[in-house]
Order: structure tokens, then sequence, then C-alpha cells
């Protein structure tokens, strides 16, 4: 067992997408029958430019960067939606991604139904929902209204019971995205002390945030992402002034 | 890279895919009265329209001709749903794609399984209505599993390649809707093999499922085995179309991501 959760060397992502590319039926048949090649003109951008850092076992890490910076593109990157076009990413331990919480939860299904959709999309298996389903269901504390059509729930209830179930199954490295910005006070400090819970009990937490404060408060380091490169990484308040610089001009 | 066999049939992602399915049917039949019967009832009212106009009309000569009708319009119920629910398989679950990493080929996948248990449900209907209406049905009933095995890996397997087509073609919506029209005509479902002219009887090696049909009339209307040659189209038909499907997933699924 090595002590690296998140290992990240010299990793870019390009995008490509065609303008004007014609994805109608008609114009590739006009196009055809004009003998014309039209593939409009393909265009390549890059999301992110040989990006290295990496990430111990049991860190509490901060991401910070300006929008557009590149930050949405490293946590998909991160939690496997996307794959480096070149680099490499190496995780150890199976990622909680706190980004879409609830991911396809369905209002015409029950509290108690969408938990095991949730989970068993977000690639957990039964016998491991099953095994913490009374501490899922006692951190959401939605009560009776469990077995009722989600759609009847409040957007609070909605993020709760997401957040329940992400955070009760055996993942080691959690991937937060200003989820905490949802809900209410009270909400936002037991979502907190929930995460802080699973980081003393040896999990590993990103935090991807704009709030400085959250970042002092929490982190041992701090990564700052700008124009598509990693910046700074470092002590906390170093990272923040990193972060203000950038946010100003 | 090839999606390999265990990618294909989602074998790791049992709890995903049964998680899904029942979801599928319990958001569907939620709040009705008659539940999962309306899957046996919209073929069958169909079967009862085609048996008034072709049999009492147009007095087609076929024996047994609502185990005919029946044995041809279930499956192709089954086929036809599944192809215009699969064209918008990947478009259609942008939201979780883009947001969660699953192997995509889950969602062609999942609506194909949800439409093949409707159609498993109706099978012992079309054999009970081939048993009341005298059809000699006997052992060769047997070959009914193997055939609709790879019935369902056909239908699968063209299910992914529109789905992953619709992802850069969006006219493939309106034009499947039209051609399976067409090829319910161009499909021995309503009329038998043998009704096709010699010269034509080539064109259901052509169809994937084709010798599919001339099939199962074989076995829930005449009792016999599937013939050998329809038996070997449909085995290579399977074969084929998984191959590719597999092919254009495992080259093209991480694109698809990007590309919604």
């Amino acid at each position: 067992m090595s002590s690296i959760a998140i290992q990240v060397r010299n990793l870019s992502k390009k995008f490509s997408y065609w303008n004007d590319r014609p994805t109608s039926l008609k114009s590739l048949l006009v196009d055809a029958l004009l003998f014309r090649v039209n593939r409009g003109q393909r265009t390549q951008f890059t999301a992110l430019d040989s990006v290295t850092f990496e990430v111990k076992k049991g860190e509490f890490i901060g991401i910070m960067g300006a929008n557009g910076a590149g930050k949405s593109t490293l946590l998909k990157i991160l939690s496997g939606i996307y794959s480096p076009t070149t680099g490499s990413l190496t995780v150890e331990g199976k990622i909680a991604p706190l980004i879409e919480l609830g991911a396809g939860f369905h209002g015409e299904l029950s509290g108690y139904e969408n938990i095991f959709l949730n989970a068993a999309i977000l690639g957990f298996s039964e016998v491991e929902v099953r095994s913490k389903l009374d501490s899922i269901l006692a951190f959401a504390d939605i009560g009776d209204k469990i077995n009722m059509p989600v759609k009847k729930y409040s957007s609070g209830m909605l993020v709760r019971l997401g957040f329940s179930v992400a955070t009760h199954l055996n993942a080691s490295i959690l991937l937060v995205d200003e989820v905490l910005a949802v809900g209410d006070i009270g909400f936002q400090k037991k979502c907190l002390d929930r995460i802080k819970t699973l980081y003393q009990q040896g999990s590993t937490v990103i935090l991807v945030t704009h709030e400085p404060r959250a970042v002092l408060e929490h982190c041992s380091r701090c990564i700052v992402i700008a124009d598509r490169k990693v910046l700074f990484d470092g002590i906390p308040s170093e990272a923040v002034k990193h972060y203000e610089q950038q946010t100003k001009s | 890279m090839m999606l390999s066999q265990s990618e294909f049939l989602c074998l790791n992602h049992r709890f995903l895919v049964s998680n899904l399915v029942n979801r599928n049917l319990k958001v569907k039949y939620r709040r009705s009265i008659a539940g999962i019967l309306w899957t046996l009832l919209a073929p069958l009212s169909l079967a009862g329209l085609y048996f008034l106009v072709f049999r009492m009309i147009l007095k087609v000569d076929q024996p047994f001709y609502m185990a005919f009708i029946l044995s041809g319009v279930l499956p192709w119920n089954f086929i036809s749903q599944s192809l215009v629910e699969g064209v918008d398989s990947l478009v259609g679950n942008w939201a979780l794609i883009s947001k969660v990493p699953v192997p995509v080929q889950v969602f062609p996948y999942v609506g194909t399984v949800t439409n093949f248990i409707s159609l498993l449900i109706a099978i012992p209907v079309a054999i009970a209505a081939s048993i009341i209406s005298g059809a000699p049905v006997g052992v060769s009933l047997i070959a009914l599993i193997p055939l609709l095995v790879c019935l369902f890996i056909i239908v699968y397997s063209i299910a992914m390649i529109l789905g992953i087509t619709y992802v850069i073609l969006r006219d493939l919506k309106n034009a499947v809707g039209i051609l399976i029209q067409f090829w319910f005509y161009a499909t021995p479902v309503i009329y038998s093999e043998a009704m096709i002219p010699e010269s034509f009887k080539w064109m259901i090696y052509v169809n994937p499922f084709g010798t599919f049909f001339a099939s199962i009339h074989s076995i829930l209307v005449r009792g016999e085995w599937p013939q050998a040659p329809h038996a070997i189209a449909i085995l290579a038909w399977s074969a084929g179309l998984m191959l590719l499907a597999s092919f254009l997933y495992g080259r093209y699924r991480r694109q698809v991501v990007e590309q919604i």
C-alpha cells in the first residue's frame, strides 16, 4: 500500500469539436450530391495543460481557481467521467463524488427506492447499501416520508438524502464540489461535520471551492488552478493570496 | 479496443442494471390498474386487428392464423419498441452520463432488457394461442430459448449502434420511426416466408430479423424445428452485430461522453 491516493502527472486534456459540422441528413445529402467535402473546421481547445500534483492518503486539500480555469474538467477527470488526452492519472481507492448529489433520483420513486438507485449509479454494491442503510436513513432524517415519492420532497430533503448516500458508503476519497453551498446553515454545518468525521477516520478529502474561509479553516494544503495550469501548490494562506490576485485581474 | 463480452453484457454492473430496469418498470406501471398487463394488451389488440383485416376481409389462407399472427406481432413489438428507445438511449441519459462515471452501454442494455421482460411475459400467451388454435406444437418449443437469446443480442446490438450514431447524427430519430414501418413489411411478420416469391427469398437473409420470424413461425405454427440455413443466418447476424457494436463502443465510448 502506497501513501498516495491520487497521482496526476503531466496531465493534459484537449477537446475537439467541429464548427458548422453538418449533423443533419439533409446537409449530408446536399454535400454528397455536390461532391463537396464539408466537415467544417475542427477546433481544438486545451482545458488542462500538463497538470502535475499528488494527494497523499488522509490529506484534506483544497482546489481553487477562477471560473473557466479548468477546475470542472479536472474534477471530471478525477472522478473518471473524462479520460486524459495525455499524461497519467492514478487513483488508489474508491472516489465518492459529492459533485452531483442524488444523481439519477427519480421523482416517481420513493426516497427508500432512490437510495438503492443512487448508490447503484455511484457504483456501490447491494451488500454495501444494505449494511449502511440504517446510518443513511438516520443522517438523511427524512422520517416517515421516506416511503413517499421524492417529487414531494423539499429541495433540502433531496440534498440531505443525496449527501447521506454519498458519504455513508465505503469510499476512501471524497470529492466535494461546492455542494455545501446548498441547504441552510444548519445543514451545511452538519455536512461539514460529516466530512470532518470521515477525514478523521482516514478518508482523503478534496474540496473544490471559491470560498477562501473554507480553505483556511479546513485544508492542510491548497492547489490553485489558473489558466489551465497549476499556479500554486502549497500552504492555504499563500494559496488564497494567489487566488485573490487571479480573480482581481 | 473492443468491449469484452462481460462489458457487452454489463455483467459487472448487475446491481445498477437491476435498479434501472426496476425503475423503468415501476415508473411505467405506477398508478395503473392493468399494470404490466398493458404490455400484453397493446400487441394483443393489434393482433386482433390483423386477424380481422387479413383473415376476415382479405381472406388470407394461412392455417392457425391466430397463432401465426401472435408469434409474429409479439416479437415485432419488442423489436420496434427497443429500437425506437435505443436511438435516444445515450442522448436521453445525458444528465447522468456527463456527471457520473457509468459505462454508457448500460443505457441501451437496460432499455432492451426492460422490453425483453415484456416479451417473456407475452411468449406464453403466444404458445397458449398456438395450442388453443390446434397448431401441432411440440418439442421444438425448446428451440425458442436459443432463438430468443439471439433475438435479444441482435436487438440490443442495433439499439447500441443507433444510440451511439444519434450522438453525432440527430436526424436518426425521425428516420428510424419511418424505417421501422418499412422494415415491418419487409420482414415476414404477418405473412409467412412461404408466401415470398422464390426470386426474393434472399431478402430474409439480408434482414437481421428475417430468418428469426421464419423460425418462430416454424416452431409455433407448424411445430417444426427451425431450418438449418435459417438458424445459421440468425447466429451469424447475432455474432456480426455484437462484434460491430462492441467495436464501436470500445473505440468511441470515451468520446461519446464529451460529444453529447
